[in-house]
């Protein structure tokens, strides 16, 4: 028997502040991602009310470039980064049959560390205002501008890029070392693929936004001088390396989705995904051209012919794998017993919806025809109609299935189709309009506009669209707060799912296999269904399970960052010592004192195997 | 039975001799290469040092050297060739072949134009 029995349960706050258990920390990430969504909807709000007409005066101009600003960092960073991984966490380890992530400390530092930069970035509106450079943040304008909201936005994604990029690497590893018995790669779900590939992006990313950061802090906080040309600096050196970070992170944003589409797709039609393999082949190859793009956000910079050129073709060689993706999908339901569930109107209403973002990417992508796009509102339709009616439709196809895995519940199936369709139509009213507002002129990040330039009826169509998106938001929000107050939901394969994931019974236990799973092919549960098989086929025989044990370290590590942040932007060294002296201290004490987790007995697992009804 | 048993030791001796060639092998493989660093070490400082060679030349030279180097570290002495080292080589690989574009990406579009 166990050594180490000693089987600590925490309860109520303190067990969520101090959880390392995926699935737990999954729902951590949904609720900060969901708080953090809530907060860049009601500034795109602010925006689209001031748009509402021509010279309104809802915010001043100031304001305007804030709004803007942290609208896109927060929906970005704070807001699809940790939905996707949110996704990851809860889904990921339960498809390829694992009994947690890699690394689960680790895991729940990347969680507090992305917590806790994405509240740092938004304190800023409280002490002395926002950063209001974009969410490009360009030199000059980020390296002059006043205040010390641009210094918010260098140190609150720093600290948040630190978790993701060791969530990514924590992914990586464990997609690739705990893997079931029998789980090939090449029988893995698309979504576990596609988070794969995503983890992969994130390790390569992220670094160069790290270096860029780092300049951008040191220009501001230390003069120095990266990106003045005063003083032999070059401004394009930070486009540059924003870019080469920013292009790869729209595809570690995308391609969970498109997984998450391909899951919810091939259930709801009752058929084993379209061209498995091609998919796959389409995701690594979206994932590995992503480094090549960066140029065609800087087609204007005048780069010349040649670097234009090059990127170019790159870029529209991007839409071949993507094309390979739509056609699968609609090959998958072709000939299917469709359901029209929730999860799949969102997965049906992508398809066309990404597919009009990609056609204006591809146009964008030709650098003549980008001269006259640049920097208009056609621009910004073309990346939500990508962002919004890619990540987020997709991400929410996910939610709706996935939600009776993660909370035991189900979503009430009318409410989620009201949601559907005042958001979906919202979105098109909102942003398909400002297709035209941009060939007609408008440049984007703009506070306000004048009468009699044929803007006003667009812009009018566009705020209404807006409030529509944000009633359907509403509407979940209230089916949501419903779900809590119901029992557990009937069965635990509510959607006769395909994947690993469904053959856990409710509630997920908190070691989700108590023997890990044999398996035998694609859809690996579907087979056994079948095969006229009541579960997964064992692997092992019932035994000890070992557990990682809580602890609220990464909690503090992530705050004495926080702390030395604030030091950095008002110039207190003192503060900064007292908070890098928290983190490291914690850290030191992590690495000195040995954890060796707790066991489960035998004696539970076969106690908890009794009770399980499928 | 006699005759089986003997079988079985006679594999026994042939795998033991083969892991003992292997290991020879391998421990030559080692010393070529460590006198290999060393020369091309010293080859490099001297290219350097020495007024014979052109500096626009010696510099181009010794990042050749350098990545020798490289791969005598890597498969030599991390044994990167063995089996079960596909995902770490993959990640080298493609680590970079990424950092190699940024480089090449910024250093060709920003300090040549």
């Amino acid at each position: 028997m166990s050594t180490h029995a000693s089987h600590k349960k925490r309860s109520g706050l303190m067990d969520w502040l101090t959880t390392v258990d995926h699935k737990k920390i999954g729902i951590l990430y949904l609720i900060a991602g969901g708080f953090f969504f809530i907060i860049g909807g009601l500034e795109a709000m602010f925006m689209r009310i001031q748009l509402f007409k021509p010279e309104n005066d809802f915010v001043a101009a100031e304001t305007f470039n804030q709004l803007l600003t942290m609208h896109g960092t927060t929906m970005i960073f704070f807001a699809a980064m940790p939905l996707i991984f949110a996704f990851m966490n809860a889904v990921v380890p339960l498809q390829i049959g694992a009994r947690d992530v890699a690394f689960p400390f680790v895991n729940s530092l990347g969680f507090w560390l992305f917590f806790f930069g994405g509240v740092l970035l938004n304190l800023s509106w409280l002490l002395g205002g926002a950063p209001d450079a974009g969410w490009t943040a360009y030199a000059p304008l980020s390296t002059t501008s006043e205040g010390s909201g641009v210094d918010f936005y260098v140190l609150g994604l720093q600290i948040s890029g630190a978790g993701t990029l060791i969530g990514g690497i924590n992914f990586l590893v464990t997609i690739i070392n705990m893997r079931a018995p029998g789980m090939t790669f090449m029988r893995m779900p698309l979504f576990t693929w596609t988070a794969f590939v995503t983890s992969g992006l994130i390790l390569f990313a992220f670094p160069p936004l790290t270096i860029g950061l780092f300049m951008l802090m040191f220009e501001r906080v230390f003069d120095a001088n990266f990106f003045n040309p005063d003083n032999g600096g070059n401004i394009l050196i930070w486009e540059h390396i924003f870019w080469i970070f920013g292009h790869p992170e729209v595809y570690i944003l995308i391609l969970p989705s498109f997984g998450a589409i391909s899951e919810v797709v091939a259930t709801f039609s009752r058929k084993r995904l379209f061209g498995y393999s091609a998919m796959v082949f389409a995701t690594v190859l979206i994932g590995f051209l992503g480094f090549m793009v960066w140029v065609h956000h800087m087609f204007t910079v005048g780069l010349g012919p040649v670097a234009n050129s090059i990127f170019a073709v790159a870029t529209m060689a991007i839409a071949v794998p993507t094309g390979v993706k739509i056609f699968n999908w609609l090959f998958t339901m072709w000939g299917g017993r469709i359901v029209f569930s929730t999860a799949m109107l969102w997965a049906v209403g992508f398809i066309p919806t990404f597919v009009m973002g990609g056609v204006t990417g591809v146009m964008l992508a030709i650098p003549s025809a980008d001269y006259q796009f640049h920097d208009s509102y056609f621009v910004v339709a073309h990346f939500h109609y990508v962002i919004v009616g890619g990540v987020i439709l997709g991400l929410f196809a996910g939610l709706y299935y996935w939600y009776p895995r993660m909370f035991n519940r189900v979503l009430n199936e009318t409410l989620g189709k009201i949601h559907f369709w005042t958001f979906f139509i919202g979105f098109h009213l909102t942003f398909f309009p400002q297709h035209f507002l941009g060939l007609m002129g408008m440049p984007r990040r703009v506070f306000t506009y004048l009468s009699g330039q044929d803007l006003d009826q667009l812009n009018f169509i566009s705020t209404i669209g807006a409030f529509l998106m944000a009633i359907g938001t509403i509407v979940l929000f209230i089916n949501v707060i419903i779900s809590t107050s119901k029992k557990y939901a009937p069965s635990s394969d509510p959607w006769h799912g395909r994947t690993l994931e469904w053959a856990i019974p409710y509630p997920t236990p908190e070691y989700n296999f108590a023997q890990t799973p044999l398996v035998r092919g694609l859809d690996a549960f579907w087979i056994e269904k079948a095969a006229g098989n009541k579960g997964m086929t064992p692997a092992e025989p019932v035994g000890d399970i070992h557990m990682p044990n809580p602890s609220i370290l990464p909690l503090i590590i992530s705050a004495g960052l926080f702390v030395a942040a604030f030091g950095l932007i008002y110039d207190t060294m003192t503060v900064v010592v007292i908070g890098m002296a928290i983190t490291f201290i914690c850290m030191f004490l992590r690495s000195v004192i040995d954890d060796h987790g707790f066991h489960i007995h035998k004696e539970e697992v076969e106690e908890d195997l009794k009770g399980v009804k499928l | 039975m006699a005759e089986r048993n003997n079988t079985e030791t006679n594999i026994h001796r042939n795998e033991a001799l083969q892991r003992k060639l292997a290991f020879r092998e391998e421990r030559k493989h080692h010393n070529v290469s460590f006198i290999m660093m060393i020369l091309l070490t010293l080859v490099a400082f001297y290219a350097i040092w020495s007024d014979k060679v052109a500096d626009s030349f010696a510099v181009l030279f010794i990042l050749v050297l350098a990545v020798v180097q490289v791969f005598f570290q890597l498969y030599i002495w991390m044994h990167l060739s063995h089996k079960g080292h596909d995902f770490p080589l993959w990640g080298m690989i493609s680590g970079i072949l990424f950092a190699a574009i940024t480089v090449v990406g910024i250093a060709g579009l920003i300090w040549t134009s």
